[in-house]
This record gives C-alpha cells, sequence and structure tokens, in this order.
C-alpha cells in the first residue's frame, strides 16, 4: 500500500541568478513494509527528494501525498505534527543532542508527544534501545559512545514516536564498513517490522539489503530492479 | 510539553553548557548589581539634596521689596503673615546679625560669625547637643567644623586644617563681642562696648544644610537685640534706612507658589538662595540620565547574550524543528533557560547587594568623616525594576529572534547555514 506518493515534483534554486533543477518531474510512490534505496552522484538531487519527503523543505511545484492527503498546503504546526508522529530522521552526522544521555536523546521526540504519557517514556526508550543492543549504554552521552553507537541511538530517536516512514540521509557516511553492515541490517529489520524505510546512499552495500533501488541523475529518478527481500 | 519538561530541558542544557553558563550569569547578575547600585546612588543622592536643601532655613527664606512711599512696613507684614505656607515673618535687622567671638580666631581668621535668627522649628538637625527650649535665652548652635572668618567667601588659602572643631567647644561659655558706634562724627567710633555669654548648647553639620561654614544660630531676640545695640545712634545721624521684611517658607516645594502669591500682591520676594531649584533639577536630571543609561546598557547586554546562546544552538534548533518540535515549543525551551540564569544573577546580585548596602551604611554611620550622615535607603523599588527586566528581557529578545528563523530552512539550520 503507498503510503508516499510524489506527483509531478519539482524544486528548484536559484544560485548566482542560475536556476538549478535538483527535483525536475519526479513521480514516485513508497510502500510499507519496503526498503528503498535511492542513490545518486553528489549533486544528483538525493539529498533534496529526501528532505521534501520529510517536509524539511517545500515543493517549488507538483503534490505530494502522506497517506493519500496532500501535504504540501500544511501550515508549518501541521508539517511539526506530522514530522513528529509519522516521519523518523536518521542523519548522516547523527545529530545526537550532546547534552543528553542516550535514553534522552531517544525521549526527546516522545516529550512533544501527546500520545506517550511521560511516566512511560523512560521505558518506551528502554525498550527501543534494548531492540537495538544498547542496553549497556543507556546512560551515556554521545561523546561517549563509538560512532556505530552514536547512529544506533539516532535510529532509535527516530523510532521513539513509532512512526511509519523512516528517512535515512547517508546513515552510514561517517561509520567503518562493519558499522556500515550493521546500520544497514537493522534498518532492513525495521522495514520488515512494517515500516516505510527510505534511504539515501552513494554507498553500494546498500544494495545488497533494499527491496527497491532507484537511482537520481540530474533531478531525474529512475527505479533499478527490485530486489525481492 | 509539560512545564516540567521546560525546566528540565533548559536545565540540562545549562548544566552542559557549563563554562557558558557560569560566564552568563556572572554578566547577568554584575548588570543587574550595577543597576541596583545606580538607582540606590541616585537615589541617595536626590534625597540627599532634597531633604538636607528643605532643611536649610536660607533656602526658605525670601526678602519682601515694597514701595515704602505707599505703605508702612508693619502693613506690609501683616499681609504677609497671611500668606499661605509663610510660617514666619520678621523685620530683616532682627534676621540677621555678624559678631565676633574671640575664642574663634586663629592666626588666620578674624573670629566672625554670621549669626541668624531662629527657633526650634527652624533650626537644622543637631547631631551633639540638644535643641533649644523655652528656658535657653543666650543659646548658639554652630557647625560641627566651622571657620569664623568674615570674608570667608572670598578666601582662597584656607583649608581643612583651619576648621574648628564644634565639639571642644560644645556645652561651654563663649562670649561675644560687639559695639556699637557714634555716627555724630564724621567717621564713625565706637559708642559702646557690648559682651555677652552665650552657651554653645548643640552643634549641625553644614553638609547637610546646604549652609556657609561660619553660620551660628540664636533665638530672634538675640539677633534683634544685637542689632539694635550694634545700630547706636544711627537713627539720629543717618538716613531712615527702610528694612524689607524677610519671610520663612514652611516648606522648599512650597518656595514657588509663595513667590507667586507674593508677587501677585504687588510686592517683590527676593529669594535669599537662587541656585538650588536649578541644581537639584539638573543634579536629578543626570542621575536620572544615567540611571536610564545603565538601564539601557544593561538591557543590550542581556539581549545580545541571549541571542548569543540562541545563535550557537542554531544547529539544535534545527534538528529539534526536525523532529516536530514547534517554534513554540523551541522559544519556551530557551525562555526557560534564560529565565533560570536570570533568577539565579537576580539573587546572587540582591545578596551582594544588601551585603554592600549594610557594610557601607555602618561604615557612614560610625564615621567621624565631615561627609556624614548620608542616608543610604535600600531601593526596593529598583529591587522590583531589575526584576522585571531579567523576566521582561528573556521574553523579548527570544521571541524577537524565532520570529526571524521561523521560516529558515530546517536543514539550513541543521547544516549550520
Amino acid at each position: 500500500m503507498s503510503i508516499i506518493k510524489l506527483v509531478q515534483a519539482e524544486k528548484v534554486y536559484y544560485k548566482l541568478n542560475q536556476e538549478i533543477k535538483a527535483l525536475n518531474n519526479v513521480n514516485i510512490d513508497f510502500s510499507s513494509g519496503k526498503f528503498y534505496a535511492i542513490m545518486g552522484h553528489s549533486g544528483s538531487g538525493k539529498t533534496t527528494l529526501i528532505q521534501i519527503l520529510g517536509l524539511l523543505d517545500n515543493l517549488t511545484s507538483g503534490k505530494y501525498y502522506i497517506n493519500g492527503k496532500d501535504v504540501e498546503n500544511l501550515t508549518e504546526k501541521e508539517k511539526a505534527s506530522l514530522r513528529m508522529k509519522k516521519i523518523g530522521f536518521v542523519f548522516q552526522s547523527f545529530h545526537l543532542s550532546p547534552n543528553l544521555k542516550a535514553y534522552e536523546n531517544v525521549i526527546l521526540p516522545m516529550i512533544i508527544n501527546k500520545d506517550i504519557l511521560p511516566k512511560n517514556r523512560y521505558q518506551e526508550a528502554i525498550n527501543i534501545l534494548e531492540k537495538l543492543n544498547l542496553t549497556n549504554r543507556i546512560n551515556h552521552f554521545p561523546k561517549e559512545l563509538s560512532g556505530g553507537e552514536q547512529q544506533r541511538v539516532a535510529i532509535a530517536r527516530a523510532l521513539a514516536n513509532n512512526p511509519d516512514i523512516i528517512l535515512a540521509d547517508e546513515p552510514t557516511g561517517n561509520l567503518d564498513e562493519k558499522n556500515e553492515d550493521n546500520i544497514f541490517k537493522l534498518l532492513k529489520k525495521i522495514s520488515q517490522s512494517g515500516k516505510c524505510v527510505i534511504v539515501v546512499s552513494h554507498n553500494k552495500e546498500i544494495t545488497k539489503y533494499a527491496d527497491v533501488i532507484y537511482t537520481m541523475k540530474n533531478g531525474k529518478i529512475e527505479r533499478l530492479t527490485d530486489e525481492n527481500s | 510539553m509539560r512545564i516540567l519538561d521546560y525546566i528540565s530541558f533548559g536545565l540540562k542544557n545549562l548544566i552542559y553548557y557549563k563554562k557558558r553558563t557560569i560566564y552568563n550569569i556572572i554578566i547577568t547578575f554584575s548588570i543587574i548589581l550595577i543597576i541596583l547600585i545606580t538607582f540606590t546612588a541616585s537615589n541617595t543622592i536626590i534625597s540627599f539634596l532634597e531633604e538636607n536643601i528643605n532643611k536649610n532655613i536660607e533656602y526658605r527664606t525670601m526678602y519682601v521689596k515694597y514701595d515704602v512711599m505707599e505703605e508702612s512696613l508693619s502693613s506690609v507684614m501683616k499681609k504677609l503673615s497671611k500668606v499661605k505656607n509663610v510660617i514666619k515673618v520678621i523685620e530683616q535687622d532682627k534676621y540677621q546679625s555678624y559678631i565676633t567671638i574671640d575664642k574663634f580666631k586663629t592666626n588666620k581668621t578674624d573670629g566672625e560669625i554670621n549669626i541668624i535668627a531662629s527657633d526650634s522649628n527652624l533650626l537644622p538637625s543637631i547631631v551633639a547637643g540638644r535643641n533649644p527650649n523655652s528656658n535657653d535665652k543666650n543659646y548658639l548652635i554652630c557647625p560641627t567644623k566651622f571657620i569664623a572668618d568674615s570674608n570667608l567667601s572670598t578666601r582662597t588659602d584656607l583649608t581643612k586644617e583651619d576648621y574648628i572643631d564644634g565639639r571642644k567647644f560644645l556645652n561651654k561659655e563663649i562670649t561675644i563681642k560687639y559695639y556699637s558706634y557714634d555716627y555724630s562724627k564724621e567717621i564713625p567710633e565706637v559708642l559702646n562696648q557690648y559682651e555677652e555669654e552665650f552657651q554653645l548648647i548643640g552643634l549641625y553639620n553644614t553638609y547637610d544644610n546646604y549652609a556657609k561654614d561660619n553660620t551660628c544660630y540664636t533665638s530672634f531676640t538675640n539677633v534683634a537685640k544685637i542689632n539694635k545695640n550694634m545700630s547706636g545712634n544711627s537713627e539720629e545721624y543717618t538716613e531712615e534706612v527702610y528694612y524689607h521684611p524677610i519671610i520663612i517658607v514652611n516648606d522648599s516645594k512650597n518656595i514657588d507658589s509663595v513667590f507667586e502669591e507674593i508677587n501677585s500682591m504687588g510686592y517683590t520676594p527676593i529669594k535669599r538662595m537662587n541656585i538650588d531649584s536649578n541644581l537639584i533639577g539638573n543634579i536629578k536630571l543626570i542621575c536620572l540620565s544615567i540611571l536610564l543609561i545603565a538601564i539601557v546598557i544593561s538591557i543590550i547586554c542581556m539581549i545580545t547574550i541571549i541571542l548569543k546562546n540562541i545563535k550557537e544552538q542554531e544547529q539544535e534548533i534545527g534538528l529539534l524543528k526536525a523532529l516536530g518540535y514547534t517554534n513554540k515549543n523551541i522559544s519556551l525551551s530557551f525562555l526557560v533557560e534564560s529565565l533560570i540564569i536570570g533568577l539565579i544573577s537576580f539573587f546572587i546580585s540582591i545578596l551582594i547587594y544588601t551585603i554592600l548596602y549594610f557594610i557601607i551604611s555602618n561604615l557612614i554611620n560610625n564615621t567621624n568623616l565631615i561627609f556624614t550622615k548620608i542616608a543610604i535607603n535600600y531601593s526596593w523599588y529598583s529591587v522590583l525594576i531589575s526584576f522585571i527586566i531579567i523576566i521582561i528581557i528573556p521574553i523579548i529578545s527570544t521571541f524577537t529572534w524565532f520570529k526571524k528563523i521561523k521560516n529558515v530552512n530546517i536543514v539550513n539550520l541543521i547544516n549550520n547555514e
């Protein structure tokens, strides 16, 4: 079932009076329970795509639907609410709060979620971290964690509000080979639990794990072969 | 988000950025302390001047010129006594005199003092000795430190060492000497010498009263008697001198209204001391200007600190927005952080201010310096103003900044562009 749909999506930037089409008439949809990989060289538009999908940026033209609802014209407050409930982000540079412990970073998105009672936040965070094999790290600050551990905490944070969609922008960009594998495996597992996982990466290793692979070039997207999971 | 969440958020941030937090607290409490001290200093100066000018009898004294051909002195005095806020109307020659006291002579001064007629209602505050009562006939009230010289206002060679310590003569008998003159001669000759014993019963501070350093006080009766004796046979041999009456106003704030009323009666009032209303006004203006500048600079410093903190955490702001935090959530988080810093700084500054207040007050009260009896009032008003500033400034700063970044691309914030 299609959870995300882009129709004739375009994103145009202007740099030094030159028009740059980061997204050029993109038509794409994403379903739950699948692991999508979006690949391409630098400047191909993949990061712009994931930012649009994550409601971090707006389309210049076209439509964007989440669960069948047009989200392009939502107010900032509505978009923020949607991000909180439906979307979990994983960034290349982890972007963990340095002043919060691992479990506190996971709790961070829960604070604004009225569906999670304050008294339950801690346990929910511990549960998620346990699933990601971080039981021994819950009280550590980010600077006390390895790169792989930090990214797993970031993934845990992305899962905090049980979103339907996980977006990851180069999640293995700052990791070694072993940790890259672990992260992709983890994201695969998450997609198998029913979530729509979309990962932007130029790392070819992702092809081993992705169900569907897209490539982007000059703002245009092209689907490569499906890979059965 | 609950209030506890905001507080927890704010505290975690403050504890993590320890160095910055300590720096901000130091700056903020210094700013608040400056406001408190400036307020207190301004209040003290203004109160000191207002109260002490207010006590100064000469400031509240006016001569009243009238047309001597049209009206008699007694008639003018009768009319003046009915003017609202006038507490005393006397003839000029019963108000003031100059006499020599041998005991007050030094190798540089001639011992002459200026005595002004007074009663217990018109005297400056007595700081040693006592106020006169109805049994005191020949009393003197002198300054705690004074110089007795007829040319005091023009002498530039006198120093602090030339001051006489009034306490040396307190409760002692003082002989005053003066002369009457025979005006029948071309050059008036001494007619009679008068010597009278006075008792110095009380001392006042000239700095409290803005009085000249050779001014002493005695009763109206004594001044009248001295001037009458000194006049000798001048009535017979000199042209009639028309003395203008003197009026004394009950309070310095009524001077202008009394002045206007006497003017409207067709007389010409002349203030004995004309400089002070402008002086107080100008000093007030300077004090208030300094205070205003201190407050403005304080506000600018506080705003700069808050905005700098927010700018340093732009990346975190971007992350929070990406996680679904609204501008309101983020604004309130930073506001709570700023308020925590503000409140901690406020309490530290109040503590230091209170300690300073007690130290300085005790210092002044226990000193024997000539510049004593300045009343420093604990400025609750400034405490309230400071408290309001530390509440309002974070509110204005935080919401002003977030209005600006409201529409900034979240990605740019996360990437700190």
